[in-house]
């Protein structure tokens, strides 16, 4: 398997952990750190590191880095099975 | 004696563009993220026009524009600065309502007499069901 596929892999695992805590933040810890602006900066920082490795890479990190200031959970808004 | 002027922008001579020995795109990149990073400082203002469609548009063709000259880093770093403008400025609308509630958003024009009279523009409701009680002890 090749590199960028398992990297690719491991991004999307780390979104279906952001979109799957249906209730609550998906943690205090990173909840916090995504208003401080220092730790926003890294992240980007991180993207556009990325985006000079693999575009396409640094597109799901971007999509991940929105989930995590923006605190978007994907799927919390809708109710899995009827009530 | 007099010596020949140096060519414009070319200490070296020949044909190539002299370029600073500075990596001015990722100083440029770098930047563009911090002022992202730091989106919740902003003018609101100017929030409202980049969130506002046109500015959207105008942003987002910046980032194309940037990844088609060949440096797909200053791309990225244009949305980055995109979506944190857009999550700052979405944030601060919803400020003032408890997370977890239900909210429901005005989406007409129409206002009440008291919110003609206070200048209010609500923009949306949370609770929306007052409990009243007789008067008792009279």
């Amino acid at each position: 398997m090749e590199y960028d596929t398992l990297v690719s892999a491991a991004l999307i695992a780390v979104l279906l952990y952001f979109s799957l805590d249906f209730n609550k933040h998906y943690s205090p810890m990173f909840h916090g750190a995504a208003r401080h602006p220092f730790m926003r900066f890294l992240a980007g920082l991180v993207v556009t590191l990325i985006a000079a490795q693999n575009p396409l890479l640094a597109a799901i990190t971007l999509v991940i880095v929105f989930f995590w200031i923006a605190d978007i959970h994907l799927l919390s808004s809708f109710k899995l099975s009827p009530q | 004696m007099s010596y020949p002027a140096p060519p414009f922008g070319n200490p070296g001579g020949g044909g190539a563009i002299y370029n600073p020995p500075i990596a001015s795109k990722w100083i440029f990149t770098g930047l563009i993220v911090f002022a992202g990073a730091v989106a919740d400082r902003w003018n609101p203002n100017v929030r409202k026009a980049i969130v506002h469609p046109i500015g959207f548009f105008l942003t987002a063709l910046c980032a194309i524009s940037a990844y088609q000259l060949g440096f797909p880093p200053a791309a990225f770093a244009i949305l980055f600065l995109l979506l944190s403008v857009w999550a700052t400025t979405m944030s601060n609308y919803t400020e003032g309502f408890l997370n977890g509630a239900s909210v429901d958003w005005v989406t007409n024009g129409k206002r009440w007499w008291v919110e003609e009279v206070l200048k209010e523009r609500p923009l949306a409701i949370q609770d929306k069901d007052v409990a009243t009680y007789p008067v008792e002890g009279t």
